[in-house]
């Protein structure tokens, strides 16, 4: 699987600064506090941390779905640099579809369409349409006798299979997965884990990961940990283990 | 960041331009749910709803405006001072409309030393325009249709009279009767001809002629009045143009009537059943819409997460709005296409169903087919539209937050606000009657609205005081919400039952838990109990009007000239099996002179109507009571005996006349002058076929004068003879025959009644779909919430009465609200558009509100039936 892209090379993100508080009622919730960091091209990076710590909050301003109050994020291409925010959201979905893949807790597919349909989508929403190119995917994922089956009929782990399908269809050059084991026991986790590497291996894409699990953050080139909206810790995974 | 711009658009460009096609094309391959099917049925209701009832109140209406003419002889009557003018006849001949020249006078025949003042209509070739002309060769004989006879009217120098005439006269056929200055053969005997409404009391005698032979007779001198009438037919639009290019040529002495108001009982029917057909579409799409309106509001609701997802993975705003929008277009078209079927069917079945009733001409109605698209793509726009353009802008973080994604429906409920309106409007056509219904519905919202909040707090109060009070009681063993209370956290065998108020306390709570849900569908349901109720109560009083009117044994004769001598004889021979007769009122000519001593002039009268009414005789009648169908508005009826002569006036004349009660009137019966206090003004229903009177004078003043007696009766077919028999035992006797008269009005009314109740069983099916529209709205949510209660312990009886109590609770609060506004509506309607009082049946006020309920529960428990009877487990699995 091979990535489609012209230019084949991953995308570098650079954040520098990043705020984001919520209002509730009166109230107003800081989520992030002033967040900088740098993922490299075809890195893989883990951010971990409690719950309510801002990494899912953090990992929707990465994707560009959700504009921070201040910072920026920076996209950067070979030599280009493409500043998220600067545009507007339409602008941001067509990248999303371009070049981002997601992977979610919940497997996020639409009930009413089959698994093919939820695969060929981001294929659509691209342009390309190629429903042969989708049939591969739900091959390579092990569902190729499953293609018009529709979500309610699928298991967790075949859910999530599809949904890594998905993610993958339009061979992006940056993938974000939230929690992607979450809902899946643990054989079940193990597995997709192992897909879920093994296609980003494969497909080249820089990988954002949000994650509790310990072995699953391990797994990546890099591991952030929030902790009431701020970077606490940072290092790659190797002197994590090494230092435990 | 320098160089960000510059490659800002680089790497996507293409795909947002090329994707919009392949993204609608998947979603039109999506499995539609149920929502987007109740969408679908709701839209095609309303599609079906307008093609049938336009196609079938469009034929009706044409099949009764037929029957109009017919009475009428023509589609359009131009009356008139004078003959028509040369320029008219050319705009006729030029816009394609038949025409016929006819005027109509009274005048003394003789023949002989007989005389009998008649009503001769004289015609020009071509009469009628519409329905029969029927004649016999001999005095007595059978009716033969004349329509289609080469010799089907009077030739140059004949007169056609009537049986009455023809005995009254002493003339056999082929003798000479005299007309005016000419000697004309009486050559057939005319029995009936079209546009021959109630004759004018007292006047027996008809007769029929050629135009050509007017001149002659002389009859037509400086000043003589003579009622000229150019009778027109053709096609609608043709006639209408003609009555536009008409209108501002005419004087005031002259006007134009058409088939609605060719006859003023009929066109009384056929105003208000226009009226009310028109009002029960509007309201039946209304229904429909709403129902629509709920679904495609629903079905957007479900989409959230899709559309999330589609926006995470990169689609555009336009490119969701231009697939979801194809999406419930293509329904659109199939709904229409559906709605085409079904409506064109059901009209097509009815028309079947009374086949012998109509005698329509096959139209294809374009109108009615343009009316249904119009109504789909109003559906689309004004109903799915508005939400789906909210529904776009959910965001993607909704993926990975739990974020309520509530937009701002401001501008959406302003569209469903307007498209209503426009909605209602064009089906009604009446503005009136849209305001009112529009601006009941509108009002009913805010008060369900404010008085469901209200109670909702009220009650709330109430039933956690009673909540806390039990859990008090019970140690805890019984919790203070569902959950709780039905769990089994205490030990098993110990857990009290509950009591009786805990499930009513605990549906009560229900109904508060989601306060603008429970608003909403209250609303909703508040809102069709209304509608159905004011079109129920409608349909309910116009067909008891009618049929008051026009009973079974309505009175088919009118007998005059009634010697006071005779009166008991006569009264005698009406006792037979099967008659039906009328209080017998004594009554004599005279003319109103002056008012207050004042001459018509000093008095102030301007109206052109009212000075041409006053060169005539009018019937005054003499009663000790009140007749019936009459209504006092102002003043004292005069009773039994006065010692002044008092007089009860009909409120039209004494609108005309500038009257009010204590005023002089001033009578002159054959030259004595007698004055008369205005004692009352009365109210008439002249669509009954009795005696009715302008002026009753008290007793017993009327019999210094010469009076006759008059009344009328029923009599049933098959002893039509008798009447012959009665007829000859009186010579002096009068006896209009207005059986056929009546049959025609039994006729339209039977066609117009099954026209209204279609419309008004349509409009039920309507609100019953909105209904369980709006129960299906929440049901996802009461699905969740009654299975974890399951889960957690709760029986299915309690759950089932809980549901039924908060069911009950809607109910009630809709019903209450919905018919206090009913009845609001219906005042209004009947005081400003249907012009009659109108009132909710105490059976509709008790019987509606019930039967929404008993809907409410029924669609509720169906919908949540594998709740309440499978096992939890399984209901876990499966949701």
């Amino acid at each position: 699987m091979a990535s489609s892209k012209s230019s084949g090379a991953s995308i570098a993100l650079e954040i520098s600064s990043i705020s984001k508080s919520l209002s509730i009622g009166d109230d107003t919730l800081q989520i992030l506090n002033g967040i900088t960091m740098t993922i490299a091209a075809g890195e893989s990076c883990a951010i971990v941390g409690a719950s309510g710590s801002g990494k899912t909050t953090l990992l929707g301003i990465l994707a560009g779905m959700d504009p921070p109050d201040s910072g920026e994020v920076v996209l950067i291409d070979s030599d280009r640099r493409y500043s998220l925010y600067e545009h507007d959201e339409d602008w941001r979905a067509s990248l999303r579809g371009a070049e981002m893949g997601f992977v979610f807790q919940n497997f996020q597919l639409i009930a009413d369409m089959s698994a093919l349909d939820n695969v060929l989508l981001p294929l659509q929403l691209s342009g390309s349409g190629d429903q042969r190119l989708a049939e591969i995917w739900l091959h390579s994922v092990g569902l190729g006798n499953r293609l018009h089956h529709y979500p309610r009929q699928l298991s967790g782990g075949e859910q999530q299979r599809v949904a890594l399908a998905r993610a993958f269809a339009n061979s992006p050059r940056l993938l974000f997965a939230d929690e992607p084991t979450g809902s899946l026991d643990e054989s079940t986790a193990a597995s997709m884990i192992e897909l879920l590497f093994e296609l980003n291996r494969t497909a080249g894409s820089t990988m954002i990961l949000v994650t509790h699990d310990p072995a699953l953050a391990t797994r990546c080139d890099k591991i952030y940990r929030l902790s009431n909206g701020v970077i606490v810790e940072q290092g790659d995974s190797s002197a994590k283990a090494a230092s435990r | 960041m320098s160089d960000s711009k510059k490659m800002a658009a680089s790497p996507f460009e293409a795909h947002s331009q090329s994707s919009v096609g392949g993204l609608a094309a998947l979603m039109l391959r999506r499995r539609p749910g149920s929502e987007l099917w109740l969408f679908f049925v709701c839209q095609a209701l309303a599609v079906a709803i307008v093609t049938g009832i336009l196609l079938f109140t469009n034929k009706i209406q044409n099949a009764i405006y037929l029957e109009s003419a017919k009475m009428m002889a023509a589609d359009t009557i131009v009356e008139s001072y004078r003959q028509p003018p040369k320029v008219w006849s050319q705009q006729a001949e030029m816009l394609g409309l038949r025409q016929v020249k006819s005027a109509r006078l009274m005048s003394m025949l003789f023949f002989g030393d007989n005389l009998q003042l008649t009503d001769i209509r004289v015609v020009s070739a071509g009469y009628p325009l519409r329905g029969d002309l029927t004649a016999s060769v001999t005095l007595g004989g059978e009716p033969v249709l004349q329509n289609a006879l080469a010799d089907g009217l009077p030739a140059k120098g004949e007169v056609w009279l009537d049986e009455k005439s023809a005995l009254s006269l002493g003339v056999h056929l082929g003798e000479q009767v005299e007309v005016g200055e000419r000697l004309l053969r009486f050559s057939k005997v005319l029995i009936e001809e079209p546009g021959a409404s109630l004759p004018s009391l007292g006047l027996s005698g008809r007769a029929l002629m050629r135009l050509a032979d007017l001149k002659s007779t002389k009859l037509v001198l400086p000043g003589s009045r003579v009622n000229y009438r150019w009778m027109l037919a053709g096609a609608q639009a043709e006639l209408d143009e003609m009555a536009s290019w008409l209108g501002p040529k005419l004087s005031v002495h002259e006007r134009i009537q058409t088939q609605t108001e060719g006859n003023d009982s009929t066109a009384t029917i056929l105003t208000k059943a226009a009226s009310f057909l028109s009002l029960g579409g509007a309201i039946a799409v209304l229904l429909a819409g709403i129902a629509a309106m709920i679904a495609a509001a629903r079905y957007m609701s479900g989409q959230q997460d899709s559309v999330a997802i589609m926006r995470a993975l990169g689609a555009t705003r336009q490119q969701l709005l231009v697939s979801y929008l194809s999406q419930f277009a293509g329904f659109s078209l199939l709904a229409l296409l559906a709605g085409y079927v079904v409506g064109f069917s059901l009209q097509a079945l009815g028309f079947y169903l009374i086949k012998e009733l109509f005698d329509v001409p096959a139209i294809f109605e374009l109108d009615a087919f343009v009316a249904g698209a119009v109504t789909a793509m109003f559906c689309l726009l004004c109903f799915a539209l508005p939400t789906l353009t909210a529904l776009v802008k959910i965001s993607p973080m909704r993926l990975l937050r739990s974020i309520s994604s509530s937009s701002r429906q401001g501008r959406g409920v302003l569209w469903f606000a307007l498209g209503f309106l426009a909605l209602m409007y064009y089906y009604s056509g009446d503005w009136r009657s849209t305001v009112i219904v529009y601006g009941g519905i509108v009002v009913l919202a805010a008060l369900v609205w404010s008085l469901s909040a209200w109670l909702q707090s009220l009650l709330l109060k109430i039933v956690n005081r009673f909540l806390s009070r039990t859990s008090d009681s019970t140690s805890g063993k019984i919790g203070n919400d569902a959950t709780k209370n039905s769990s089994p956290l205490a030990k098993v065998p110990e857990r009290e039952a509950p009591t009786f108020f805990m499930p009513i306390m605990l549906g009560i709570k229900a109904f508060c838990r989601q306060p603008q849900m429970s608003r909403l569908r209250t609303a909703a349901l508040a809102m069709t109990i209304a509608l159905v109720a004011v079109i129920m109560s409608l349909r309910g009083a116009l067909l008891d009007e009618w049929q008051a009117q026009l009973p079974v044994d309505a009175p088919n004769y009118f007998a005059l000239n009634i010697s006071p001598d005779d009166v008991d004889s006569f009264t005698a021979d009406l006792q037979q099996p099967g008659f039906r007769y009328q209080h017998l009122y004594a009554v004599a000519r005279a003319r109103l002179v002056a008012v207050n001593s004042l001459g018509f002039a000093d008095w102030g009268i301007t109206d052109p109507a009212a000075i041409a009414s006053l060169g005539r005789e009018m019937m005054l009648a003499q009663a000790a009571e009140l007749p019936s169908g009459n209504e006092i508005l102002l003043g004292q009826w005069h009773g039994g005996s006065s010692v002044n002569r008092q007089v009860s006036v009909e409120q039209g004349i004494a609108e005309r006349f500038k009257l009010s009660v204590g005023d002089l009137l001033h009578f002159s019966f054959a030259g004595t002058e007698v004055v008369a206090e205005l004692s009352s003004i009365r109210q008439l229903n002249w669509n009954t076929m009795q005696p009715n009177f302008y002026f009753i004078l008290s007793p017993p003043y009327l019999k210094e004068f010469p009076y006759t007696y008059m009344t009328s009766f029923f009599v049933p077919t098959e002893s039509s003879q008798r009447v012959d028999d009665i007829s000859r035992r009186y010579p002096s006797l009068s006896l209009i025959d207005i059986g056929l008269m009546v049959e025609r009005a039994k006729g339209i009314l039977s066609r117009v009644s099954l026209a209204i109740e279609s419309v008004a069983w349509v409009t039920v099916m309507a609100g019953l779909l909105v209904v369980i529209a709006s129960l299906r709205a929440t049901l996802d949510t009461r699905l969740q919430e009654q299975t974890i209660a399951r889960a957690l312990g709760g029986s299915a009886r309690v759950l089932r009465r809980i549901m039924l109590v908060e069911f009950v609770v809607t109910g009630l609060i809709a019903g209450i609200a919905g018919i206090l506004a009913a009845q609001i509506i219906v005042f209004a309607l009947g005081e400003w558009v249907f012009l009659m009082p109108l009132h909710l049946s105490a059976f509709i006020a008790w019987i509606l509100p019930l039967m929404a309920m008993l809907v409410v529960v029924v669609t509720g428990f169906t919908a949540l039936r594998q709740v309440h009877t499978q096992s939890p487990l399984a209901i876990w699995r499966g949701g």
